[in-house]
């Protein structure tokens, strides 16, 4: 909401600065945006008439002119072609300003010596809008007699040659713009934001429209005015209709102080009638509608639901179709208006009308605001009423509209008027209780300074009772109560004080604790974490071969911003594999990244019963560069699970997981519950996504792992009898796991083997067909006892005898 | 004999004086005092000696042995310490060649604001709380005192599933759920991923993080919020750091303020990142309004409590000096990597 400074003051003194205005307002809760001054910046700019026009003589499209400007007579040169001899113009003259910093000198333009310049209306910092009959790309023509330009109507420029332009069209205003919360849609007046300027300034609150209150008692209500009658047929829309008739109309300008107070608040002037209703809109915040009645068949107004498919054309002239969610005005054959959003071209004020309907109603905000979007309409009158305004300023706001009318002499007032108003507005009562509100707040305020600024705001306070004004319907409950006190008594006043109340304790949760590890363990191991949004394109699926049961939980979006963001990921692989790609498309040599995120899995058709999905925390690893294998990704793994105190657990080869490369690829599993799957990605899906490094993801499922994890550690003896090493090498088939291999040694050397690591796999034809050399080293060790030799002999020739047996092996001479 | 034994030790203790390294000085030792060294033998010779002379002899032996002893000991630690000098000199590495180690990874800016929020609320007692990103409209709006027709309900701020289920807006649906299970006293910060229907460009993403946080007790005190909250951006951004509240409206509070923070750029003298107001917009936060304790059980007329919230991103981007906000979710290993 924009409102000038010239008219705040007219309900309360101001005596600071504009800005220091601004930040006073800001800190009560009328947060201003901006405050712009016009005309403060243009000096030296005045009335000027034209004398003569000659043509330069070296130039095609430069005029040399002499202008009067009151003291003396100016030559300047020109090249705008729109001047005539006569016109009287904007002069900037020798050491002008004009806004944007631009500077006007005394020159030669092509030899010819210019003493200032002539100006448009954009170099003015001002609108072509705001003044009638001027043009984008020329000079502003202030007055033009034999065309009838004259931009200020009933000021003679003749008589004002050589004033100060900013003094003549009055440009010097101070706009301050405000961001008014949707709560407060009283200060989407001039009235409510004049009445908190007051407030938050200490001063008295003058309410120029006392009078009206006077008044409107004595407009009697009618059923039936000059033949039109009214009907609400959906109360439940419209809590309030009323209508006022003005006859012997005659459409024209408006004043300037008016078109002055509508272009401060960044409206367009139109007619005397049109800006009438615009003004009492701004002045009272009540948006008004002005019907010719000529354009109501019947004479009847029905405030009814659209019909499906009914059509309307408004004022913009673009035909809008409705439905019957939308509430609209009719007479008895179509709609004349969008009920709160705009009027109709078909019933618009024209320059022959003779008698004028005003229209001032209340309708409910949830409907306006849904009608308005569907049409593609926020206008100043429905962004008003989607808020919820009080169907008690409707009267005073008609009433208001017809004193204009008579006081600008553009019609006479028609006695009485019709108020169809099927559900008044209720008071609202609050108690007052000073020790809630200073517990809430934390404040120390007697009683009687909350009843000092409550009263102010025109709250009246009877026996502890507060009686709520009409326009604050925001107003509810304590808490509303105490949140007027604390915007006047001042936010920045109010102390910083810590709770006082029991200890908590402030610890994460196991899961936390369990993320906090992986994120350490990871960073530690080289891999930098990344962020990826959790939608996908249905395609990104496919092309990560994500399997079909899978796909088939992906959550759809009914509004999705477009196909990329439709579903919710039921995989986090996809994801992954696209910011694989950036990166490999970056040309950056190698990646090492993780995620840690959610993927959502509509299971069991929850979504559709209305309940949450399954969302399980995912670890998401993808690697790509020369470094990067397989057993990379599986040390990870095994770091992880050993920070987390996972330490039973298998790994199984995978061959069913299309992500993946059948012959790579491996599951982490705790008994049969699988925690973890990762390996190379499939070659096929590298094709899909055109990529020509081999990829390696992993995917670790946080939520499930946690049960895993086990809480604390347990310290184990440090041995005080010594190991007994050996090493064997055996030739085994190629098909032969070394898993296989190790799960025979430990089951065979039970608690004496410590440790056992493979050290070498050897390949070579002398080994035979399909064999390979595997080499461990084993360490064996009794914690109660120094082994003996032939003890380990004997153990090692046993343990011969079932890898024999079991896989075939035999040892390597 | 006594001569030809001061001759001798003339004699060793110039060429102890002149070995060149331990070994020559080893060699001259044996020389002297091995078991067929030139003392030695003359030790031996003694027994040709006068009574009288002999003790005489004997103590001039002895003298001259420990004398020579003594000589090779100092020696001895002179070269060892001239040795290894040269072998330091020798041993000279050149600091500024590359180093051996596991390269490090790097954790996300977002992840680094978080972890460090959480650390300021943890220490002040507050736990970590969760909950669905699929979330029922309930929770999002109903609950939390905006109505079937509020304006933040519609398809184009939110995204929907169904009527019922929607992409949260907001990480307060996490309140709610907070308050509808547990007992009061609540002390609680959920930070999560929230989503919102804008287009993504420099500063809008419709996928985003917030952290927000909750009180709910007797006797909580706006004052209290206030406190908690200059605490909070002293720790987080800088102990100059200064608070300001202004009245606002959220449908879920009330009282409700925004917070801005003096610029922790310039200092609150005005530069680019505060557009020369000194102050940042921070959060928006208020008492929990009184309908919100009601819909989730809690007295509103035994228990008040405060709630605030600010969006990760803005945080990390000022902090960091990111002015893209598409670069946070790029993943560029050339971006990850300068965290």
């Amino acid at each position: 909401m924009k409102a000038s400074r010239e008219w705040l003051e007219e309900y309360s003194e101001i005596d600071v600065d504009t800005a220091t205005l601004g930040d006073i307002l800001t800190m009560a809760g009328q947060k201003v945006e901006t405050i712009e001054q016009t005309g403060k910046n243009i000096k030296h700019v005045v009335v000027g008439k034209i004398l003569e026009i000659e043509k330069h003589q070296d130039s095609d499209h430069l005029l040399v002119t002499k202008v009067d400007v009151g003291d003396e007579i100016l030559q300047i040169v020109t090249g705008a072609p729109n001047i005539q001899v006569g016109d009287i113009v904007p002069i900037a003259k020798d050491g002008a300003e004009l806004p944007n910093d631009v500077h006007i000198k005394t020159g030669l333009l092509r030899g010819v010596s210019s003493c200032g310049m002539m100006c448009s209306v954009g170099e003015l910092g001002i609108h072509v809008n705001d003044f009638p009959k001027q043009i984008e790309n020329g000079i502003m023509i202030l007055q033009r007699e034999k065309e009838g330009i004259q931009v200020l109507p009933g000021v003679d420029f003749e008589t004002k040659l050589g004033s100060d332009i900013v003094e003549v069209l009055e440009l010097q205003e101070e706009i301050i713009d405000f961001e008014i919360t949707p709560n407060r849609p009283d200060c989407l007046s001039m009235e409510g934001l004049g009445r908190e300027t007051a407030v938050a300034l200490h001063k008295e609150f003058k309410n120029p429209r006392k009078d009206i209150d006077e008044a409107s008692k004595l407009v009697p209500d009618k059923e039936e005015i000059e033949g039109l009658r009214v009907d609400i047929q959906a109360p439940d829309l419209c809590y309030r209709y009323i209508a006022r008739l003005v006859k012997n109309v005659k459409i024209g300008p408006s004043p300037k102080w008016l078109t002055r107070r509508l272009h401060a608040c960044g409206m367009r002037s139109i007619n005397n009638i049109v800006d009438i209703t615009n003004y009492v809109m701004l002045e009272m915040g009540q948006p008004m509608h002005a019907f010719d009645i000529e354009s109501i068949e019947g004479k009847h107004i029905t405030v009814r639901r659209a019909t499906q498919g009914e059509k309307i054309t408004t004022l913009d002239e673009v035909e809008r179709t409705l439905d019957t969610n939308d509430l609209v005005i009719a007479d008895c054959r179509k709609p004349v208006a969008i009920a709160g959003v705009m009027g109709g071209l078909n019933s618009e004020i024209e320059t022959d009308t003779k008698m004028v309907v005003f229209e001032s109603a209340v309708f409910y905000g949830g409907a306006v605001r849904k009608t308005a979007k569907k049409v593609g309409l926020r206008t100043e009158s429905s962004s008003r009423f989607e808020k919820g305004l009080s169907p008690e300023n409707a009267l005073k706001a008609v009433n208001r509209a017809v004193q204009l009318v008579e006081m600008l002499g553009a019609g006479e007032a028609i006695e009485g008027k019709i108020d169809k108003y099927p559900t008044p507005q209720k008071e609202n009562k609050i108690k007052l209780e000073p020790e809630k509100i200073n517990q809430l707040l934390g404040t120390h305020l007697s009683k009687q300074e909350m009843v000092d600024i409550l009263e102010r705001l025109e709250m009246k306070v009877e026996q502890d009772v507060i009686t709520v004004p009409y326009f604050r319907q925001d107003v509810e409950q304590m808490a509303d109560v105490a949140e007027e006190i604390a915007r006047f008594y001042g936010y920045d006043t109010l102390d910083t004080t810590l709770i006082k109340a029991d200890t908590t304790l402030g610890v994460k949760t196991k899961e936390q604790n369990i993320q906090d590890k992986i994120l350490e363990t990871l960073q530690n191991n080289g891999l930098s974490e990344i962020y990826t949004y959790g939608f996908i394109h249905e395609k990104e699926l496919e092309k990560s071969n994500i399997a079909p049961e899978v796909k088939q939980l992906a959550i759809c979006l009914t509004n999705p911003l477009n196909d990329d963001f439709k579903y919710m990921r039921p995989s986090t692989i996809p994801s992954m594999l696209a910011t694989i790609k950036t990166n490999m498309n970056r040309k950056n040599k190698e990646a090492y990244l993780f995620d840690i995120s959610r993927r959502y899995q509509n299971i069991g058709g929850k979504v559709e019963q209305g309940e949450v999905p399954a969302e399980e925390t995912i670890l998401t690893i993808g690697m790509y560069g020369e470094q990067v294998d397989f057993y990379v990704v599986k040390g990870l793994l095994e770091n992880i699970l050993a920070q987390i105190s996972v330490s039973r657990y298998d790994i199984e080869k995978e061959k069913t997981n299309l992500s993946y490369h059948p012959g790579r690829c491996a599951n982490f599993m705790v008994g049969k519950d699988v925690i973890a799957t990762f390996g190379e990605v499939h070659p096929e899906v590298l094709l899909n996504y055109e990529m020509t490094q081999r990829v390696y993801v992993a995917e670790l499922n946080i939520t499930k792992v946690v049960k895993y994890a086990r809480n604390h550690k347990k310290y184990v003896e440090i041995p005080k009898f010594p190991a007994v090493e050996r090493d064997i090498a055996l030739i085994v088939d190629e098909a032969i796991e070394v898993g296989q291999i190790e799960k025979i040694v430990s089951k065979k050397a039970k608690k004496w083997l410590e440790s056992m690591e493979l050290f070498d796999i050897y390949r070579n034809e002398k080994l035979g067909e399909n064999k390979k050399s595997v080499a461990y080293r084993l360490q064996f060790r009794d914690k109660n006892k120094t082994l003996q030799d032939d003890e380990v002999n004997s153990l090692m020739n046993g343990i011969m005898e079932e890898l024999q047996k079991q896989v075939g092996a035999e040892l390597r001479k | 004999m006594q001569e030809q034994i001061e001759v001798m030790k003339k004699a060793s203790m110039l060429e102890i004086a002149n070995a060149k390294d331990l070994k020559q000085l080893q060699d001259i030792k044996v020389q002297y005092l091995g078991k067929k060294g030139k003392l030695t033998t003359v030790l031996r010779g003694m027994g040709g000696l006068s009574a009288e002379e002999r003790p005489i002899v004997g103590k001039l032996v002895n003298e001259v042995r420990d004398r020579l002893e003594e000589e090779f000991t100092k020696k001895e630690k002179q070269l060892e310490k001239e040795e290894l000098q040269k072998r330091l000199e020798t041993e000279n590495i050149d600091v500024t060649e590359p180093s051996k180690k596991t390269k490090l990874g790097s954790i996300h800016p977002i992840t680094q604001v978080i972890q460090e929020v959480e650390a300021i609320f943890l220490g002040m007692g507050y736990q970590i709380a969760d909950g669905p990103e699929v979330e029922k409209t309930f929770y999002n709006f109903d609950q939390l005192n905006a109505p079937a027709d509020h304006p933040s309900r519609d398809l184009q701020d939110t995204f929907y599933i169904t009527e019922d289920i929607i992409l949260r807006s907001q990480t307060s649906p996490v309140q709610a759920r907070v308050m509808e299970t547990q007992k009061p006293p609540i002390k609680i910060i959920c930070p999560g991923t929230v989503y919102r229907s804008d287009a993504v460009d420099a500063t809008h993403s419709p996928v985003f993080h917030q952290i927000e946080g909750l009180v709910v007790d007797k006797n909580i005190a706006m004052t209290d919020l206030k406190g908690t909250l200059e605490m909070f951006a002293k720790k987080c951004l800088g102990e100059n750091t200064k608070i300001r509240f202004r009245p606002h409206h959220f449908p879920f509070t009330e009282p409700s303020a925004e917070a801005d923070v003096s610029c922790f750029v310039c200092g609150g003298k005005g530069c680019r990142v505060c557009k020369g107001e000194g102050w940042i917009e921070l959060l928006g936060c208020g008492m929990v309004h009184p309908n919100v304790l009601r819909n989730c059980g809690i007295d509103p007329e035994v228990y008040s409590g405060f709630a605030f919230g600010f969006g990760v991103e803005r945080i990390a981007m000022a902090k960091f000096g990111i002015e893209d906000m598409r670069l946070l979710y790029e993943n560029d290993v050339r971006f990850l990597k300068q965290f």
